[in-house]
């Protein structure tokens, strides 16, 4: 009997997002290119935090793509092998002329790939070539593949990434580190419909960007005058005196020490509440493990 | 379109006009691409569509009735979707609370693994307690000893009670499941009374069960010595029903002791492997307190404070009321067979009466429940927005597309500080700055997130694509609020923010992390200043399917369509429909834990759109998903060759 496991598949899940995301704005991150290809409408690509490509999945092709890709099955010849590699130069050569700037990616037993740039490459010219040249050179079949978005995004990711690095070369060459220093100076972006006051906003913000300011995000970070640092201190302190004190107590027979005992143990008491209850645990903050 | 590979002759002609005439369509821009396998494989993978009108499922049976057509029901959900967030204010609060209580049973019900042990553990210690004391195991029955062990062994009998309640509490929390139900709507007090009213249900059974075991125990024949105690016998225990009063009560503290601590702890393990020690040690501060005072002062010390070791001696019992729960049971239940009486009788001091006891247990239920609506409520509070913009050194050095979309951005900025009004964008993300400090002193912060402005108008799909440590993550962190607040959770999702891969979940989506500079508005709603009003339209898909494992399908969509605060009149309509329209019909009453992993992605898609939310976030929806369906069964759709995307 045929028995029907319906487990979603990948296609299946991306089938009902576009069903029912319709009417919606949805934001989806994702690692998939095909995914994103399948999905979005638009498309943002991040590199260290910072949007680097925006647009549609065509326009981001189209900005970013350099290269067709053109795929060509060759036939059984006379005399010749399919992975003559005589053969192949041959036929790449022939491809050369009809596109130039063509270099072969590879040869996989007579699946010869070619990488066409952009700037030479007319896709209706492509085909009228390929047609005209199929039986001379004994092409069974080809293909032509637009950029993909995955080779955007790697060109994007790349392109960035390198300029960080040659950045960063050059500032330690230069032996001031002034490279990574952002800059302190600057207003709003011209074209804005936004006012002065707009402009000084920024301008302040722009002023303190290194200052501690910068990393506040509004939680509160004291209690009775002391952060969490310092909350946990006496905690910690003060839960190692009242251990000492009972130490003291029990072993020593030390009754005085009783009341120092009580007092430290208050204080203990307040630091762990101000640490654990009082103050919110700022994952910005580096002391929090 | 698809242009079929008979026709390739034409496509010289067919590419080269269209180059020619793209001026006049209004074309700016084409693109061509080879059909990939998988649409090969899916073409060659088998009817899909037939098996699907005959409608057999894994054990080949019919599908219930409610696979209705696709048409009717989105027609349906349609009608039913206009009519999201029907309630709002206590009305809203009172049906989410009934979700909650209801998927607390309903989990309790679905999982007897661990409901069994909370409900029958305690009645069984019970009855073993109960037969020591009248059997005179201990002591003579009726005497103080006898009853001593009675009341402490009941109060053991609790113990277990409060891993199993703070499992599920802190099991929430660190699935996300908590923070998907904040993005719901849910209200802080709306889950925090029906997380109370489930368990107190269950609490209830078992208090009832240990009072009948109590009353079934008395009336057995006991042996009576020549001094046994009439007052202190079992019958004169459960007499009167205040064992009954005192351990409902017990219940309702030992719960909100549960939630309070629960804060505590960023794992199930942990919290179920640590409480139950708490407690005891919870119970034994006081006794310890006591013993350093005489040691350390000894005879004279008692005098010092006017005291006799009796008095001291009820202090401590006291102190045990007031820090532990289970402590202030036992006390109570002691109360109850008379030791306080005893003890009365050999001192001038006033002994801990039995309405001390519940006085103590609902004080501090009600102390620990503000607590833990305090906590959570206060991740919740509106954070200050700090505006953040770029030089325009900055501004220059942005790709083209990116500045444009940052001037729109501004212009959307400028307009809502003057007009009051907004551009319309669904989700607007404006300045959005997150640092990071460097985890050595005098590290660099590192900047996850540089300064992201980002409009999205309604019906748009937008992809956000990052190379690992792009900072994807932590942009989505930053638009949606958390209730994780203990370091030890807190210092693990931030690991997850600082390395973000494949590996690391979305686990922290919701507002684990306040952004340092930036605003985002969904639907003119802040999320920073007014997170509620933002929240009802807002959906959320985590990376982890977030679902309850004991909790079908379709009462997951009940849960949610509950918090969403739609009525119990349209509330069936709403489910049948989504469950229509998410073709989940033949899973409807599976439990989420025997889902396949893409059926619970389903799920999750469809609890995110309970409501009809404008915003929806996912965040890599199909995870772990294979491109298509394993074989042998054939490919689910190969109607999407038929459908380009």
């Amino acid at each position: 009997m045929f028995v029907v496991r319906v487990q979603v598949s990948r296609r299946n899940l991306w089938n009902t997002l576009i069903n029912t995301m319709a009417s919606r704005s949805v934001v989806l991150t994702t690692h998939s290119m095909e995914e994103a290809e399948a999905l979005c409408t638009r498309i943002g690509i991040m590199v260290k935090g910072q949007l680097h490509a925006l647009g549609t999945p065509q326009h981001l092709k189209q900005k970013f793509g350099s290269e067709y890709l053109v795929e060509v099955t060759l036939g059984p010849a006379r005399g010749a092998a399919t992975n003559d590699p005589e053969r192949a130069a041959r036929i790449g050569a022939t491809l050369l002329e009809a596109f130039p700037g063509a270099t072969l990616l590879s040869d996989k037993g007579g699946l010869l790939a070619f990488r066409v740039p952009r700037g030479s490459f007319r896709v209706g010219a492509a085909f009228e070539a390929l047609e005209e040249r199929k039986e001379i050179l004994g092409i069974t079949d080809y293909a032509v593949a637009e950029p993909t978005l995955e080779q955007v995004f790697v060109r994007v990711v790349t392109e960035v990434t390198s300029l960080a690095e040659a950045s960063r070369a050059a500032a330690s060459r230069g032996g001031g580190g002034d490279g990574d220093e952002p800059r302190t100076t600057g207003t709003l972006s011209p074209g804005t419909a936004s006012s002065a006051a707009q402009g000084n906003s920024a301008a302040s913000n722009v002023a303190t960007r290194r200052d501690g300011s910068d990393l506040d995000t509004g939680i509160r970070k004291t209690w009775l005058g002391l952060d969490r640092r310092a909350l946990r201190s006496v905690a910690l302190y003060m839960g190692l005196f009242c251990l000492a004190c009972y130490i003291a107590i029990v072993g020593f027979d030390m009754g005085f020490v009783f009341f120092p005992f009580v007092a430290a143990l208050f204080f203990c008491i307040l630091g762990c509440l101000g640490c654990c209850c009082v103050l919110p645990s700022d994952p910005d903050d580096a002391d929090n493990d | 379109m698809f242009l079929p590979f008979e026709a390739s002759l034409r496509f010289a002609n067919f590419f080269r006009a269209l180059d020619d005439h793209m001026g006049e369509l209004s074309i700016t821009g084409y693109g061509i691409s080879m059909p990939t396998l998988e649409s090969v494989f899916l073409a060659v993978g088998g009817n899909f569509d037939r098996a699907e009108r005959e409608g057999t499922t894994d054990d080949g049976s019919a599908p219930p009735l409610e696979s209705t057509p696709r048409a009717r029901s989105e027609e349906g959900i349609r009608h039913v979707y206009t009519h999201g967030f029907v309630q709002q204010g206590l009305s809203a609060t009172r049906v989410q609370a009934y979700g909650m209580f209801l998927k607390r049973l309903q989990t309790s019900l679905n999982d007897p693994a661990r409901s069994l042990p909370l409900i029958g553990f305690p009645p069984a210690v019970a009855l073993i307690a109960y037969v020591l004391n009248i059997t005179g195991a201990v002591s003579y029955p009726g005497d103080v000893n006898s009853n001593l062990v009675t009341a402490l062994m009941i109060a053991i009998g609790y113990l277990p009670m409060v891993s199993l309640i703070a499992e599920a509490v802190v099991l929430e929390r660190t699935s996300n499941i908590r923070n998907v139900i904040t993005v719901a709507g849910c209200e802080v007090r709306a889950y925090w009374l029906g997380t109370l009213a489930g368990d107190m249900a269950l609490m209830a059974i078992l208090a009832v069960l240990i009072y009948i075991i109590g009353v079934a125990c008395a009336f057995l024949p006991t042996p009576v010595g020549d001094d046994a105690s009439e007052a202190g016998s079992l019958e004169h225990v459960v007499a009167g029903g205040k064992l009954l009063w005192l351990l409902l009560l017990a219940s309702v503290h030992i719960a909100s002791f549960c939630y309070f601590t629960s804060f505590s702890f960023g794992s199930a393990r942990v919290a179920v492997a640590t409480l139950p020690m708490l407690c005891i040690m919870l119970v034994l501060l006081p006794v310890i307190f006591v013993g350093l005072f005489f040691v350390s002062l000894g005879p004279p010390g008692a005098d010092l404070l006017y005291m006799s070791d009796q008095t001291i001696f009820v202090n401590m019992l006291r102190g045990i009321m007031v820090c532990s729960p289970h402590g202030n049971l036992a006390v109570g239940l002691l109360s109850i067979c008379g030791l306080c009486e005893d003890l009365k009788d050999k001192s001038d001091c006033v002994v801990p009466p039995f309405w001390l006891s519940l006085v103590i247990a609902a004080s501090e239920a009600v102390m620990y429940l503000s607590f833990a609506f305090l906590l959570d409520r206060r991740e919740l509070l509106p954070v200050a927005e700090k505006h953040w913009y770029l030089s325009q050194d900055e501004v220059d050095h942005l790709d083209g597309d990116v500045a444009a979309e940052y001037h729109l951005v501004a212009e959307d900025c400028a307009l809502v500080r003057s007009a009051g009004t907004w551009n319309g964008y669904a989700l607007r993300i404006a300045g959005l700055r997150k640092l990071f400090q460097g985890k050595k002193s005098g590290e660099a912060p590192f900047e996850a997130v540089k300064s992201l402005s980002l409009g999205i108008p309604r019906g748009e799909l937008f992809g956000l694509l990052g190379a690992n440590g792009a900072g994807t993550r932590t942009r989505c962190q930053c638009l949606t609020p958390s209730v994780c607040l203990f370091f030890r959770v807190i210092s693990s999702l931030r690991e997850c923010a600082l390395l973000p891969g494949k590996t690391t979940a979305i686990n922290c989506i919701m507002r684990v992390l306040y952004p340092n500079a930036g605003s985002i508005l969904v639907e003119g709603h802040s999320v920073s200043t007014d997170f509620a009003n933002a929240a009802k339209h807002l959906g959320c898909v985590t990376q982890h399917s977030t679902l309850y494992p004991s909790l079908s399908c379709i009462d997951h969509l009940r849960l949610f369509a509950r918090i969403r605060g739609v009525p119990a009149s349209q509330l069936e309509d709403l489910v049948q429909g989504t469950v229509a329209q998410m073709e989940l019909g033949p899973y409807r009453d599976r439990l989420a834990k025997n889902l396949s992993g893409g059926m619970k992605r389903k799920l999750c898609v469809a609890v995110a759109l309970i409501g009809n939310p404008e915003v929806v976030l996912l965040d890599e929806p199909s995870a772990g998903l294979d491109p298509v369906r394993s074989l042998p069964s054939p490919p689910n759709h190969p109607a999407v060759l038929k459908q380009p995307l």
